[in-house]
């Protein structure tokens, strides 16, 4: 912690007193901030992600041509095409625009998968909150649960559930959109138990503290204690929590698009592009598949460079 | 290099150090200059922040990574490690200095055995593994490990914390070394273990002619230990003498400070408040152009802000930076104390036992305690760790209920055992300040809130009414307005425990518990908080159940003391009849571990062996194990009947008390 004591002697007019204390009471976030600046990581992942919200939220108004239709193939007499001056990603096998289908690309995804990590993150905490603080039964009861699903695999979770509802004749008139929230319920029920255990063991360090004690001796109620006293003194972890699960969520939902169960066409999701587009790699048509390979790659790497950043300087 | 008998074991010269805060240089040690000769103790003293552990540490060149010497020499046993590059650096702190840290239980690896971490401290000086083990055995016997072969086969948290520290000192001593730096070595220990450590220290600087560098915050400790102490105040030795000489006759007005506010030769509360030193340190790395104490100091004067004070000699060896050595004794003396004393109307009756089940088995920590509380009056509750001090306090709140048959009457009505069962007005009659503050305040609130929010779940006040309150609280507890925005980490200690005070009289409590409230905070804030406590007491008729294991400050502050051991009360009585005579051969020992602040050396009274674990307590009386006074035949089967000295003043022991009167004045 830095000197936060480090201020001008205490002058005795009262604005000067507000003043420090407002000033004072800042300190502790902003020194956070400045921290994080510092960190080359941290900028460098800051960048791309912003660039890839960019694109996500300008979608087809910047993208150099219409990433749904194949209007410009005539410049390219037998799709795919390699990389040109005038397609610089090259065209997919049926003329599409690879470049525009990435930057379009990026936007069911990350519409789908922080809102999923955010879904998770608050489930989870409130579970863990519950495990961590009540203890005794509910916590070996949940806690079994939660280990339970734990032990499940991710992946085939995901595509056992994904798939037995495109099959099932209740969703089948599901529309693209809620195919969307669907994938998110989905991502988030299976990162809920992980985000409960971290929560869970956080809280156990601090219910037993004093002024936890001091709360009860006054006659708080549970949900007092939880949400007002323990949870401002945890959302350190939670917020690192917070950045881990995105990058993982982001390649969960990667995955499961590319296995066909995730997000379906006609998104110009990267994972869908890769599974449309693999059997061109024997070809030697590498162009399909390495871009939007490479835009995954890109997004995953920067959330975890800032969400490795955010974890120094919140740990220190 | 030299070899002559007068070379210095550790000489400081002149030492300039600083921690580089945003690329600035912050000076912490401000040109300290000591030095110790071979087999001599040296003790430091002064309050946290004053650069005493930072100078121990440099002694080994050990600093912080922003840390930075950027003045002055630091010479062991003739070689100046400043100039010593890494290897150097390695070979000296392997061959001719080692250090021993406050807290045994972070000092040695928790997943290793002790004999793999002792062996390799030999092995490192180059000793076959053979060889390395045997060295291992006879250093744990050298520091009085009855059973070393047991020890060795131990990981760190199967041994207690004293037997954990005499492991560490078996490994500082394994390289025979010149210099043996001891930074606050018993702090966290019992005061009958820290007297067995301290007695072992003892016994091992005669032996091996080490000498010794001793950081300690309790001034008795350094009085009982060192030849020479250096009195510290913001990076500077602003005294430093015979230990005798300094502790009777202080010559700078901050070790007249310290000394004053402790409670010293049996004072108690209603005969003088604790003297205070108004003020705080200087921020770290502030500029001091003249005297560093002047604006805390009684007998400032014009001179001392304008220059800076010279070394006045007092006799050989003692000097002070002072302009006016000669006035100290003009400070004025205690300030007498206008306090109410304790009514003998009860408050509170007790009879609670507890029992834990732990893993199918019935562990009781309280058996049939049975006490009172008058309304006014300061119950001490005094005890080794795990004598049961603090679930008693835990069992009267309500945070966990005492057993079937358990009875707690407030005013005549009985108190349900569980916080969650008690009425508001139950709630608010009984509060509690823990030890520390920092886990006590929720760091994420202001003190305003803080306050505010007991208030009104307390007494039922609405906001406007709440917020008059907490400004008649904080004016009471000496917290100024600007405090009151404040989060708890941009507080002092002593600030912060004022606001945990606050909060307890946030509703007017009629009994106060006291866990250890001032074991963390420096001495002259003690003094401050004590003083404040008993106005608050005098004031309000509050009645407060005080633990702690400092017997110097319950003897100050309480009106009657209760001795716990293995969750038994084993003797009560008041204040004056406890330290006044006849004693449980368990208060006995405890009073007797007490290292002596006066000078005057007291008869030790050694416990064998370590307090029992409540799961599987011993026969007839628990204390018969350890006690020296124990009837053969007869302690090991029968538990012991509670006899009455005198009035108010009972023993929990089969020797009567007239036979316990002639043994122990024949000490």
């Amino acid at each position: 912690m830095t000197d936060t004591t480090n201020l001008p002697a205490a002058g005795n007019e009262a604005s000067d007193v507000l003043q420090r204390s407002l000033t004072e009471r800042k300190t502790a976030r902003r020194e956070r901030w400045r921290l994080l600046r510092r960190r080359p990581g941290f900028i460098i992942g800051v960048v791309i992600v912003g660039i890839w919200v960019f694109c996500a939220i300008a979608g087809d108004r910047i993208t150099p041509y219409d990433p749904f239709t194949d209007r410009d193939s005539k410049y390219c007499a037998r799709p795919p095409c390699p990389p040109s001056g005038a397609h610089w990603f090259g065209t997919d096998q049926i003329g599409r625009d690879i470049m525009s289908r990435v930057m379009m690309g990026a936007r069911d995804l990350l519409l789908v998968a922080p809102t999923a990590a955010v879904l998770a993150l608050i489930t989870g905490s409130v579970l863990g909150m519950v495990m961590g603080y009540y203890r005794g039964w509910v916590d070996n009861l949940l806690s079994r649960v939660v280990e339970a699903f734990l032990a499940l695999p991710v992946v085939m979770v995901g595509i056992l559930v994904l798939t037995l509802s495109r099959s099932s004749d209740l969703l089948s008139a599901i529309s693209f959109d809620s195919r969307n929230v669907l994938i998110i319920y989905v991502v988030a029920l299976l990162f809920t138990p992980i985000v409960a255990r971290t929560v869970r063991a956080t809280v156990l360090g601090e219910r037993d503290l004093d002024y936890v004690v001091s709360a009860r001796l006054r006659g708080e109620s549970n949900l007092f204690i939880m949400t007002r006293e323990i949870l401002p003194n945890i959302t350190g972890p939670i917020v690192v929590e917070l950045t881990v699960r995105i990058g993982y969520s982001i390649f969960t939902v990667a995955t499961l698009s590319f296995l066909g169960v995730g997000i379906q066409r006609p998104s110009p999701d990267w994972g869908l592009a890769i599974a449309e587009s693999r059997d061109l790699l024997p070809a030697d048509q590498w162009w399909p598949v390495t871009f939007p390979a490479l835009a995954i790659a890109t997004l995953v790497v920067a959330v975890n460079l800032i969400a490795d950043s955010i974890q120094t300087v919140y740990e220190r | 290099m030299t070899i002559t008998t007068s070379t210095l074991a550790l000489d400081i010269k002149d030492l300039e150090l600083a921690y580089v805060v945003r690329g600035i240089n912050r000076p912490v040690l401000r040109g300290v200059s000591f030095s110790i000769k071979p087999g001599e103790a040296y003790g430091l003293v002064g309050e946290s922040g004053c650069g005493k552990s930072t100078t121990a540490y440099a002694a080994l060149r050990y600093m912080p990574r922003n840390g930075v010497i950027t003045g002055g020499h630091i010479l062991v046993d003739g070689d100046d490690i400043t100039a010593m590059n890494r290897n150097q650096l390695r070979e000296f702190r392997m061959h001719k200095a080692s250090m021993v840290y406050q807290d045994p239980g972070t000092a040695l690896n928790p997943t290793l055995k002790i004999s793999k971490q002792l062996v390799e401290a030999f092995t490192i000086l180059g000793q076959s593994r053979d060889h390395a083990h045997a060295s291992a055995i006879a250093a744990l016997q050298r520091v009085q490990i009855a059973d070393p072969d047991r020890v060795m086969g131990r990981y760190p948290h199967q041994l207690s914390g004293g037997m954990l520290q005499r492991v560490v000192i078996a490994m500082a001593l394994a390289c025979d070394p010149k210099l043996l730096v001891l930074d606050e070595p018993t702090t966290g220990l019992d005061a009958t273990v820290e007297a067995e450590v301290l007695d072992l220290v003892r016994n091992l600087r005669s032996e091996t002619g080490a000498a010794i560098l001793l950081i300690a915050h309790n001034l008795g400790v350094i009085r009982s230990m060192c030849d020479r102490v250096g009195v510290m105040y913001a990076g500077k030795i602003v005294e430093e003498g015979d230990a005798s000489e300094v502790f009777d006759g202080p010559k700078h007005p901050y070790t007249v400070g310290l000394l004053r506010s402790l409670p010293r030769r049996g004072m108690h509360k209603r005969h003088a408040a604790l003297a205070t030193i108004p003020g705080s340190l200087p921020v770290l790395g502030s500029d001091l152009p003249t005297c560093v104490y002047v604006d805390r100091c009684p007998i400032v004067s014009d001179v001392c802000r304008n220059e800076v004070p010279p070394i006045a000699q007092l006799s050989s060896g003692h000097y002070t930076r002072c302009h006016h050595p000669d006035q100290v004794a003009k400070i004025d003396d205690l300030v007498p104390a206008n306090l109410r004393d304790a009514g003998d109307q009860t408050v509170l009756q007790m009879e609670v036992s507890k029992t834990f089940r732990q893993s199918g088995h019935d562990v009781p920590a309280l058996v049939g305690v049975n006490l009172s509380l008058t309304d006014g009056e300061t119950l001490g509750l005094v005890g080794e760790s795990g004598s049961g001090k603090t679930t008693l306090a835990k069992a009267i709140l309500g945070v966990h209920a005492g057993d079937a048959g358990s009875r707690l009457t407030l005013d005549q009505h009985e108190l349900a055992s569980k916080i969650t069962k008690r009425s508001t007005d139950d709630k608010r009659a009984m509060q509690i300040i823990f030890q520390n503050p920092d886990s006590a305040l929720n760091a994420s609130w202001t003190v305003r809130n803080i306050l505010q929010r007991s208030v009104r779940k307390l007494t039922g006040k609405n906001k406007i009414d709440a917020d008059a309150r907490v400004a008649i609280l904080a004016e009471h507890l000496r917290l100024s307005p600007r405090h009151l925005d404040m989060k708890p980490s941009q507080l002092s200690g002593g600030l912060k425990q004022r606001v945990a005070i606050a909060r307890a009289f946030a509703g007017d409590p009629r009994i106060v518990v006291c866990d250890e409230p001032t074991s963390a905070l420096d001495v002259s804030v003690q003094a401050a908080i004590l003083n404040l406590l008993a106005e608050l007491q005098s004031e309000q008729r509050t009645s407060y159940v005080f633990i702690s294991h400092d017997l110097g400050v319950v003897r100050y502050l309480a009106d009657r003391i209760a001795v716990m051991y293995l969750g038994r009360i084993m003797e009560v009585g008041t204040t004056d009849q406890i330290f006044g005579g006849v004693n449980h051969p368990y208060t006995e020992a405890l009073l007797s571990a007490v290292p002596n602040l006066d000078g005057a050396p007291s008869r030790r009274i050694k416990l064998a062996g370590e307090i029992p674990s409540p799961a599987n307590p011993p026969s007839g009386c628990v204390f018969h194990p350890r006690c020296p006074r124990a009837i053969a035949g007869l302690c090991e089967t029968a538990e012991p009947p509670v006899v009455e000295v005198s009035v108010g003043h009972a023993i929990r022991c089969h020797i009567p008390p007239a036979e316990l009167r002639a043994l122990q004045s024949a000490n």
